[in-house]
């Protein structure tokens, strides 16, 4: 690995190339932990010489004891990151992201939930200093909560942090809530949910801040890359003569990508034009999901024998908010925090989760790599073609 | 106007308390929804740090000027246009969406340097070495600004100078339009020139059917001539134009009343005008001109067949175009993407209503 480092730093210097620097960026990783590790594995092997040795006197032999133990400990913090730097990187890791909130099984509480999450990501992002804007909030019909608003049907955050797709993605899935709703007189105890979607965030506008080019999305090959004569749009007409006859605010735009069949529509704006924008935004944000997602679901079945089970995907119920035992509990990690208050807050609990999530997922992934490493170490070798 | 059903006063009720009252306004419950978040939004922003109840006075009080017909932009005092926010007065026309539709599409065309026609035998088209330099643009009947604002801030990237004028009968509109000017340059959306250069977007007062200064006539010479004139019939205002429209908005603006010339029709009289305009006095390479339906279209691209005929210059070569509420769209099946009037072959960008008719040498 170390060789293919230093030959991709020498290929960089004659022609460069945005993907050979990012590749050089990921080897750097693990080469330097790598080196670390080895470094500290010899010093220990040197240590254990120095002990064997008869004729080291008394007061080395102490220090190199002592010298020992502090280095079992670096080695081990050691291996772990080293672990961790062979864990492949998402692809959309470093990225901002879109979060879509909407209300799962459950009527108006689902609903009621769903703005708490809102709310609970919204001080989550606020803590963490990311900037934070609500792309989308649809509304739908029925009783309207105690700030005059109609019960939230749709929310799409957009975090504009390079990077928080990484620190959120732990979040997709099915969030579920059990506590006596508001609106329940005899005080019994129900359960519903709300779906969490994480999303790459591909700015119309290329701010220096993400990865994604311009070229990116001009690139038929990339997963950022739509292509404008599949797409449909659809605006406001007005039935009559339109133009001077009427002045209508209509401004929303439905977008479909014909091939996939994927619908989006923005409506927030009084502008059509910035509603066109942000909905563009959005199509090209769930396909690069889509893509990413159909290669995943290539992958080799063994990956899938580890990792498939205990998939985060969509569907699947990720986590718990019981309010009676003021409990969040996740699935995945099997952690449990008890105070409830400050999760919902986005506090430093929720972070506890989230790391949580995450280091599980690392886990997952390491497994995965393992087994796929000894499925391909048992494999007689290919023929080679002569 | 027809009442709005029961049910549905009822299921806004259940919403909001104010939501009938948007709804009278809006006509349709998901714009009322939308037009109550936009109405709320704007309280707050011009209500902060007062108390609470002077917010829901406030509130009660647009929702209520909203639900007499009043239009949510003269409430709001404004409506974006493109990546702009014109502001909007009573008295003035507000900005369509079919007209942002326009002025978009025939600024991208300008920078890509598409609207010229091929030249002859050739697949190609004459590249202007200085095309990409300087460029003047000429609205007649300009209103809020909206139009020359737009192309101004659209355009600036691609060219070197641009200089933008518009013209109209109305004082109301004239000074509306210079405010815009400095909102916009205010918000960034427009550069503002230095103050040793003059400046590069004017307005002024200017009826177009007036016989014209000498400096008038100078101030004409034009690359690209622009105008949405007032298209309805009397007929047409009082029966096809929403409650909203005929009660709220300037008939000036709407409806034209000049006395008729022979050859066309009264609602046509600006037209007539422009045409003339642009093939005698601005010696202008494009003219767009924005219509109210698929008949006025066809008629105004014969009235234009009709003047190209009369003074045939063989060595300008005119092609019209017919463009759709959506130039950029893909056509539906049913709509016609070409036209045989007269003899003369006329293309067809987009989808939708015909809404304008466009002149390109
Ligand atoms: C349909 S409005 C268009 C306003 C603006 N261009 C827009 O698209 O929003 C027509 C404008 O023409 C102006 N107008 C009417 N008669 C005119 C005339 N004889 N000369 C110049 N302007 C006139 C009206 O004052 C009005 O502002």
């Amino acid at each position: 690995m170390a060789k293919e480092h230093d030959r991709l730093t020498e290929e960089t210097a004659e022609t460069f190339d945005a993907k050979i620097s990012k590749r050089i960026g990921e080897l750097k990783n693990v080469t330097t932990a790598l080196r670390a590790w080895e470094e500290s594995e010899s010093a220990m092997e040197e240590l254990h010489a120095l002990l064997q040795d008869p004729t080291t006197d008394d007061e080395l032999r102490e220090l190199a004891t002592e010298d020992m133990n502090a280095t079992q400990l670096q080695l081990e913090t050691l291996s772990q990151s080293l672990s961790k730097s062979l864990i492949p990187k998402h692809p959309f890791e470093d990225m901002p992201c879109l979060m879509e909130i909407r209300p799962g099984a459950g009527g108006g509480e689902a609903a009621i939930f769903a703005g708490d999450l809102l709310r609970m990501y919204r001080a989550f992002c606020a803590r963490r200093g990311y900037r934070v804007s609500l792309m989308k909030y649809d509304t739908a019909d029925g009783e309207s909560g105690d700030n005059g608003e109609a019960p939230l049907a749709e929310a799409i955050l957009e975090i504009e942090a390079s990077g928080a797709y990484g620190e959120l993605r732990s979040e997709a899935g099915v969030h579920r809530v059990q506590r006596v709703p508001a609106t329940e007189k005899s005080g019994r105890t129900h359960t519903s949910a709300a779906s969490v979607l994480v999303l790459p965030s591909l700015p119309a506008t290329g701010s220096s801040e993400t990865d994604v080019s311009q070229a990116d999305m001009n690139d038929p090959e990339s997963d950022y890359y739509v292509n404008a004569a599949d797409v449909k749009t659809d605006v406001y007409r007005s039935r009559g003569a339109g133009g001077q006859h009427v002045n209508t605010t209509d401004s929303a735009v439905r977008l479909t990508h014909i091939p996939t069949n994927t619908v989006v529509a923005m409506q927030d704006s009084r502008s059509q034009h910035k509603n066109r924008e942000k909905a563009w935004q959005l199509l090209r944000s769930k396909i690069a999901q889509a893509k990413r997602e159909a290669r995943e679901a290539e992958v080799s079945s063994i990956r899938r024998g580890v990792i498939g089970v205990a998939k985060m995907g969509r569907e699947n119920k990720i986590r718990t908010y019981n309010w009676g035992q003021q409990r969040v509990s996740d699935h995945r990690s099997g952690i449990n925090v008890h105070n409830l208050d400050d999760v919902m807050e986005g506090g430093p609990e929720l972070d506890k989760v989230i790391d949580s999530v995450k280091a599980w997922m690392g886990e997952q992934e390491m497994q995965a790599l393992l087994a796929e490493e000894q499925e391909a170490s048992k494999a007689p070798l290919p023929n080679k073609k002569k | 106007m027809p009442r709005l059903p029961h049910s549905l006063l009822l299921r806004a009720r259940n919403i909001s308390s104010l939501l009938p009252l948007v709804l009278r306004g809006a006509r349709s419950l998901d714009s009322a929804i939308n037009e109550l978040r936009w109405l709320r939004e704007h309280v707050e922003e011009i209500c902060v740090n007062k108390p609470e109840e002077h917010f829901h006075r406030t509130l009660f009080r647009l929702c209520k000027r909203r639900s007499r017909g009043e239009p949510l932009q003269y409430i709001l005092r404004s409506q974006p246009f493109g990546d702009l926010d014109i502001e909007c007065k009573p008295g003035v026309l507000i900005p369509r969406p079919e007209t942002e539709a326009c002025t978009i599409h025939l600024a991208g065309l300008l920078v890509q340097e598409r609207l010229r026609p091929l030249t002859e035998g050739t697949n190609q088209r004459p590249r202007q070495s200085d095309a990409q330099s300087s460029l003047k643009i000429v609205d007649l009947c300009t209103g809020t600004g909206c139009i020359p604002l737009l192309l101004h801030s659209q355009l600036t990237p691609t060219f070197k100078s641009i200089r933008c004028m518009g013209w109209d009968i109305s004082k109301d509109a004239v000074s509306l339009a210079r405010a815009n000017l400095t909102r916009n340059e205010l918000l960034k959306n427009i550069t503002a020139p230095d103050s040793q250069s003059s400046p590069s977007i004017t307005f002024e007062r200017v009826d177009i059917f007036s016989d014209f200064t000498d400096q008038q006539l100078r101030d004409l010479k034009c690359d690209v001539l622009v105008s949405n004139p007032p298209y309805i019939s009397h007929q047409s205002f009082k029966y096809e134009t929403t409650r909203s429209v005929r009660n709220w908005e300037p008939k000036l603006a709407l409806v034209p009343s000049i006395p008729q010339k022979g050859g066309c029709l009264p609602q046509d009289v600006f037209y007539d005008r422009l045409l003339h305009l642009h093939l005698k006095v601005c010696g202008s390479r494009i003219l767009l001109m924005e219509v109210g339906d698929d008949e006025q279209a066809i008629r105004v691209a014969q009235l234009a067949i009709g003047r190209l005929r009369e003074d045939l210059d063989a060595s300008r070569v005119v092609q019209i175009e017919l463009w759709r509420d959506s130039p950029d769209s893909l056509p539906l099946d049913n709509e016609l993407q070409e036209y045989d009037l007269d003899g003369y072959n006329i293309n067809v960008r987009g989808s939708g209503t015909l809404r304008a008719v466009v002149l390109v040498s």
